[in-house]
């Protein structure tokens, strides 16, 4: 009975070991490439991206990526996770040096199906975080809240919290950029809308 | 020859896993907020059944029946995270809409169920035929609950859209999806007495 369950265990161990080993490597390679791949659609064209830095702002530490534009920095792509409705939002979000939203990508979220995950394929909400969008539109993001809350953000219908975590996230990583860029020329005044 | 065939068909109308069996409720509810999702959970599960099945039915004799349960959930594991794995590594996109719902797998009563009711007493093919045919029957049943949620809640089938705008919200949601499977068992059901 034990020899049994022993040996069972172990072949199956074996299977797994041999399996886990073979797949190692395209799931680092595909994880990897979705992230570069998310980087790149949030920051201006033709920058090159420098490697993975990290910083702390509002005690919290980010992720975050440099878009060089010959030896000048130009902008910024943030990691910025804030709780959604159903649990962690993750966001990649490409910020212009002096704090404009560049564009905006849901690297994952667990929203409510047809309601709150609309946060990453509504057309209106989604225009509204890229800036050639918001060109063309003309529509304004100053004030980084949905506009329910006074802000400039049109939240998605029916999901405010929703739309709400994603607003923070931005935020969020605005205020990264700002506290960046801060460092760099110590004149930062540190006025920016401030994250609850 | 018409018995092996009868182990494939079964599945579909008279041992349809869904509907008759009623096993495996919470992939079938949580999964089919479209019919890409269903399709994709079905075949997850049919692969994960068809290999059970087959180690299942070659080890039942050498294993003691005290340990048997211990020893299929360690297989039907096994064959699971293989799945996972593999899944992660060729397919992520796949891997990220059913997330979660690929370990829970291990736990559905539609593997077990047949290890326990067919695989330990039939042999090796008969075994295999049986988690083909529970397996489509199960992919079947997923897709078209996934095809009616999908038209009534997104107005779109197979990610096809052929209304603009939203459907009716409620059958992407949890209560939409307990409604489409009532109805779509009393249909299955009164077309079954009629037979």
């Amino acid at each position: 009975m034990v020899i049994c369950l022993t040996a069972v265990c172990l072949v199956c161990a074996s299977v797994l070991a041999a399996v886990y080993a073979v797949t190692y490597e395209p799931i680092k390679a595909s994880a990897q490439k979705a992230e570069k791949a998310a980087i790149s659609e949030v920051l201006p064209a033709g920058c090159t991206v420098s490697e993975a830095k990290s910083c702390e702002c509002d005690g919290l530490t980010y992720d975050y990526y440099e878009a060089l534009e010959g030896e000048a920095v130009k902008a910024y792509a943030v990691k910025s996770a804030t709780n959604g409705f159903g649990g962690k939002l993750q966001l990649m979000v490409g910020v212009l040096e002096d704090g404009t939203v560049w564009a905006t990508k849901v690297l994952s979220q667990n929203e409510t199906p047809g309601l709150g995950a609309k946060c990453a394929s509504d057309e209106a909400f989604c225009a509204q975080w890229s800036y050639e969008k918001r060109q063309e539109s003309g529509k304004k993001l100053e004030v980084l809240a949905v506009s329910k809350d006074g802000g400039d953000v049109d939240a998605i219908t029916a999901s405010t919290i929703t739309s709400r975590a994603y607003t923070l996230a931005v935020s969020n990583a605005v205020n990264v950029v700002k506290s960046l860029c801060g460092e760099k020329v110590d004149s930062w005044s540190g006025a920016s809308v401030k994250s609850e | 020859m018409a018995n092996k065939l009868s182990l494939i068909t079964k599945g579909f109308i008279k041992d349809n896993p869904t509907f008759v069996l009623v096993l495996g409720m919470c992939p079938t509810l949580a999964t089919t907020t479209s019919a890409m999702n269903g399709l994709e959970m079905g075949l997850a599960t049919m692969f994960v059944l068809i290999l059970s099945n087959i180690v299942i039915s070659l080890i039942a004799p050498v294993v003691p029946d005290k340990v048997h349960i211990p020893v299929y959930i360690v297989v039907i594991a096994t064959f699971v995270t293989v799945l996972q794995l593999l899944m992660q590594a060729y397919v992520p996109t796949v891997y990220e809409t059913l997330g979660l719902f690929i370990p829970l797998i291990v736990v559905n009563c539609i593997v077990l169920g047949r290890a326990e009711a067919f695989a330990n007493k039939n042999s090796c093919l008969d075994s295999a035929l049986d988690g083909i045919g529970i397996g489509l029957g199960f992919t079947l049943s997923l897709t078209v609950i996934g095809i009616v949620r999908e038209v009534l809640g997104s107005g779109s089938v197979f990610g096809w859209k052929f209304i603009a705008g939203d459907g009716i919200l409620a059958f992407v949601m949890a209560p939409g999806a307990f409604m489409v499977l009532g109805y779509l068992m009393v249909l299955f059901n009164k077309y079954l007495k009629k037979q």
